[in-house]
């Protein structure tokens, strides 16, 4: 062989036993991995999450029932109620007690007053509908 | 099992979202609506056996885009010479002697941005009952009708046209019931 395939297969070799003598260590090393003094000692009855068995399901006591569920259940009681009761609002219709010829619902009634802004004392035409004056305008004569 | 369950719950979700679609679209329309009101006046008694005419009591159907609810007045026309006593006439004396007016429950609103003219469609020779219902038969009224924009042009569409031909103008200006012309574009209703 030549002098570089005879330095490469050394160092191949090399570095092959030095692995080997790697992966020895961490085999070894998990045997000897200890997480309490008594696992350290042998103690420990398992090594899983439970210690022992699993657990049954007579074991575990249901959960009562806590103050934050309580809360929350009333809080849902109120929010299906108030959306139960959402009713478009009522709307009222209120006619006269007296009814008359000259009041007629959304007919507009004029009136000629006077302004009694200045002593000018100017004419005015006042269209009044509902009871409420709507259009003040001067009125020439 | 599990694709069973999972066809379950979209089921489910499908006959939620039909519903809330579904009432999504009738928000707005009353129809069905038919309160109770402080005095329960049974129109089947007066405009059904009585035959009392719609515009004796709302008279301002006649002359205004409202027609009106009768004041207590007009009640009292019949009721002050009437022997006949039930509670709710009770209601209405005892109304009158405190002065205080009644509140009664609108039943069919439109929205504020639609004109709803009556005394043009009361002269125009349109029934009361073709929008409101048999409101002879009512014991309380209720809205029997959508009172859609879309259930209005159905009728509107029907009377919308004048003739332009000379004939049949003649023929109309002539005719002593006069045909009703309905506005069918938009600035009819909404101005």
């Amino acid at each position: 062989m030549s002098r570089d395939a005879k330095t490469a297969d050394a160092a191949r070799s090399y570095h092959e036993g030095r692995r080997e003598e790697l992966v020895q260590i961490r085999r070894s090393r998990t045997d000897e991995y200890w997480k309490s003094p008594d696992e350290l000692h042998g103690r420990t009855r398992s090594s899983g999450e439970f210690g022992g068995a699993l657990p049954a399901p007579g074991d575990i006591p249901p959960a009562e029932a806590t103050r934050r569920d309580f809360l929350a259940l009333m809080g849902f009681t109120l929010g299906a109620a108030s959306l139960a009761g959402c009713r478009a609002p009522v709307q009222h219709a209120i006619p006269l007690l007296e009814s008359s010829d000259q009041i007629v619902p959304g007919v507009a009634n004029y009136y000629a007053t006077t302004c009694g802004g200045c002593p000018s004392a100017c004419s005015l035409l006042v269209k009044q509908r509902d009871g409420r004056c709507i259009k003040i305008e001067g009125k020439d004569d | 099992m599990r694709r069973r369950a999972i066809l379950v719950v979209l089921g489910g979700f499908a006959v939620v979202t039909g519903l809330l679609i579904w009432g999504l679209s009738r928000v707005g329309i009353h129809q069905g609506y038919r309160p109770e009101q402080p005095i329960a006046f049974p129109h089947n008694v007066h405009a059904g056996d009585n035959k009392i005419p719609c515009l004796y009591c709302h008279s301002a159907a006649r002359t205004s885009r409202h027609a009106g609810i009768p004041a207590a007045s007009v009640c009292m026309n019949c009721h002050s010479m009437l022997e006949k006593q039930t509670v709710e006439i009770e209601k209405l004396r005892e109304a009158i002697q405190l002065g205080r007016p009644i509140a009664w429950v609108t039943v069919h609103k439109l929205p504020d941005f639609v004109y709803f003219n009556h005394s043009q469609h009361v002269l125009s020779g349109v029934r009361c009952q073709q929008c409101h219902g048999a409101i002879e038969e009512m014991d309380r009224v209720g809205q029997v009708s959508p009172l859609t924009m879309g259930w209005c042009l159905n009728c509107h569409r029907e009377h919308a046209n004048l003739p332009t031909e000379n004939f049949q103008r003649a023929v109309l200006s002539l005719s002593s019931s006069p045909k009703p012309v309905a506005g069918l574009d938009c600035a009819s209703c909404h101005y």
